[in-house]
């Protein structure tokens, strides 16, 4: 799979993305925070096959879907737990933050909170699925999934700002 | 009119305004272009009137400003490196042929240069609207239109300023030329200097306050004294806005700083076009009819051969690069601000060549595709 980004000066970025099985998706994030996607068969088209309009709401209830974490095939004692409400959140790392310059795993996210880092935003990178080794940078932005209560927990802790 | 109070008839104008937005947004129509239309309609009411000016003037300041705070420098740097070859072309073909093509119709210096300035920059609302409306913002060749379109955002304030600088002193020599570059270039390197080493320190305190209600201020503030040095200097006030946009960018809140001024630009910048429209008068009917038709359809060459020569340089293939020329005839914005240093006659005419340009435009973009597919369907039988 490919995928390339762009900047559309004045109206947000690009993201093209060819499948494997040839299927060419373009994600445009608006800076206002409109969501477009688009599928074209030929990336020269004049016209995308469709398109469709995600407002900011929408385009993150799906992003949770499509990462497995609302709706995973699962056997049925675990279906229980999923169907309690299970968030995406964002924490910018200030500088004050217990969180900053530990790994990880010296922070002990999961075990004092419940709530798991998803991946890392920093400068212009996504460290996604990161290594319990990764160490937590000052101005890094987390991305986290929990609970409502682990997250307030996580919240409250440190003096790490929610972004949501 | 005379005897209500101003307020209540400036109040008729905002609401005006409300249904000329809306109306335009229903009909697809670019609502520039009925603002000005606006403007000449109320001729006989708000000519000369100062407070319109005052507006007008404001409006635009802002929207150069607003616009300057998207692009920090390492931006502009990098969009420039791979539009630049384009951008040039740009300048060349339709600048320098529109001003050629006056003066072979016997205008003068500085009538031909404003003409070549109008003719000159693609309008970049209507084109964004255009690809939007169109579902179009995710082809390929719109990377390549939108840099194209911020290259002459990039050259139009120093092309204004040019030609705002001869407007006073009509001669055109090489020591004139040269102190106006050394101006843009002192001008624009205090910029830099004053947002690199600077604003760029200002991230934690605009952090810290940009919920208060007193940012404004310091915004605006930046960008009318700025914006006036410019003018002091003769030069003209739409670089100096635009420069202070990009210092303030360097703070690296843009997205910020652009949401607190965005409500105000949006009320004052639709003065300005509606100034515009009172500034016009068809006394003599529409002057010099053959040029004009001549400088429309160069237009529409001028902005194909960008297209194709310019995108082949950016990388794109034939049929998108036909796409992209086609899709850039709409002139607007830019053209008016640039008409608005004109006389009274060019005026009309201008205006005409704008909503004129504007029309064709819309039509060539909606058949851009099958024009491109044909075009390029023919080179390929060639071959």
């Amino acid at each position: 799979m490919q995928i390339k980004t762009s900047d559309l000066p004045g109206i947000g970025m690009k993201h093209a993305i060819t499948t494997a099985s040839g299927d060419n998706i373009i994600i445009l994030t608006h800076y206002h925070g409109q969501r477009d996607i688009y599928h074209f068969d030929d990336l020269e088209d004049d016209m995308p096959t469709f398109s469709i309009e995600l407002n900011d709401d929408e385009a993150r209830k799906i992003g949770t879907i499509l990462l497995g974490v609302d709706y995973q095939p699962v056997t049925e004692e675990k279906e229980e737990c999923f169907s309690q409400e299970i968030r995406i959140h964002w924490f910018d790392v200030k500088p004050n933050s217990c969180l900053a310059n530990m790994t990880i795993k010296e922070a002990q996210i999961r075990k004092k909170t419940g709530v798991t880092v998803l991946g890392i935003k920093r400068e212009h990178d996504f460290i996604g699925s990161p290594d319990p080794t990764e160490r937590i940078l000052v101005n890094d932005k987390l991305m986290v999934t929990g609970k409502k209560d682990p997250i307030k927990r996580l919240e409250s802790m440190c003096s790490s700002i929610n972004l949501e | 009119m005379e005897n209500l109070p101003e307020l209540f008839s400036a109040g008729l104008l905002l609401i005006a305004f409300f249904c000329i937005s809306f109306i335009s947004l229903k009909f697809n129509i670019p609502s520039v272009l009925v603002f000005i239309i606006l403007g000449l309609a109320l001729v006989p009411v708000l000519a000369g009137n100062e407070t319109i000016h005052l507006l007008a003037e404001i409006g635009i300041v802002l929207m150069f400003f607003v616009l300057g705070l998207e692009f920090s420098i390492a931006k502009i740097l990098r969009i420039a490196k791979t539009i630049w070859v384009a951008g040039i072309m740009d300048v060349v073909f339709n600048f320098g042929g529109a001003f050629v093509l006056a003066l072979i119709f016997k205008l003068d210096f500085l009538s031909a240069a404003i003409i070549g300035g109008i003719v000159y920059a693609s309008s970049s609302s209507i084109t964004a609207k255009l690809l939007e409306e169109n579902k179009r913002l995710a082809n390929v060749e719109t990377e390549f239109m939108l840099a194209l379109l911020i290259f002459e955002d990039l050259v139009s304030p120093i092309l204004i300023s040019f030609l705002v600088a001869l407007n006073s002193d009509q001669n055109l020599s090489v020591g004139l030329t040269v102190l106006i570059l050394a101006k843009v270039l002192a001008l624009t390197l205090g910029a830099v200097v004053i947002g690199h080493y600077g604003f760029s320190k200002l991230k934690d305190f605009i952090d810290n306050y940009i919920e208060s209600d007193f940012l404004t201020f310091l915004m605006v503030g930046i960008a009318f004294i700025y914006s006036g040095l410019a003018m002091y200097i003769g030069l003209s006030e739409i670089l100096g806005a635009f420069l202070a946009g990009v210092m303030l960018s360097e703070t690296g809140n843009s997205s910020e700083l652009e949401h607190l001024l965005l409500p105000i630009r949006d009320i004052v910048l639709p003065f300005f076009f509606l100034w515009f429209g009172t500034t016009i008068s068809f006394g003599g009917g529409v002057p010099m009819l053959p040029l004009l038709m001549i400088l429309i359809v160069w237009s529409i060459v001028g902005k194909i051969l960008v297209g194709t020569l310019g995108g082949k340089a950016f990388g794109l293939s034939k049929r998108p690069s036909y796409r992209a020329g086609l899709s850039l005839i709409q002139r607007g914005e830019f053209s008016v601000i640039i008409a608005s240093i004109a006389l009274p006659q060019l005026m009309a005419f201008s205006s005409v060549y704008i909503i004129v340009s504007a029309f064709v435009g819309v039509i060539f973009f909606q058949k851009a595709p099958a024009l491109s597919k044909w075009l390029s369907g023919k080179h390929k039988k060639k071959a």
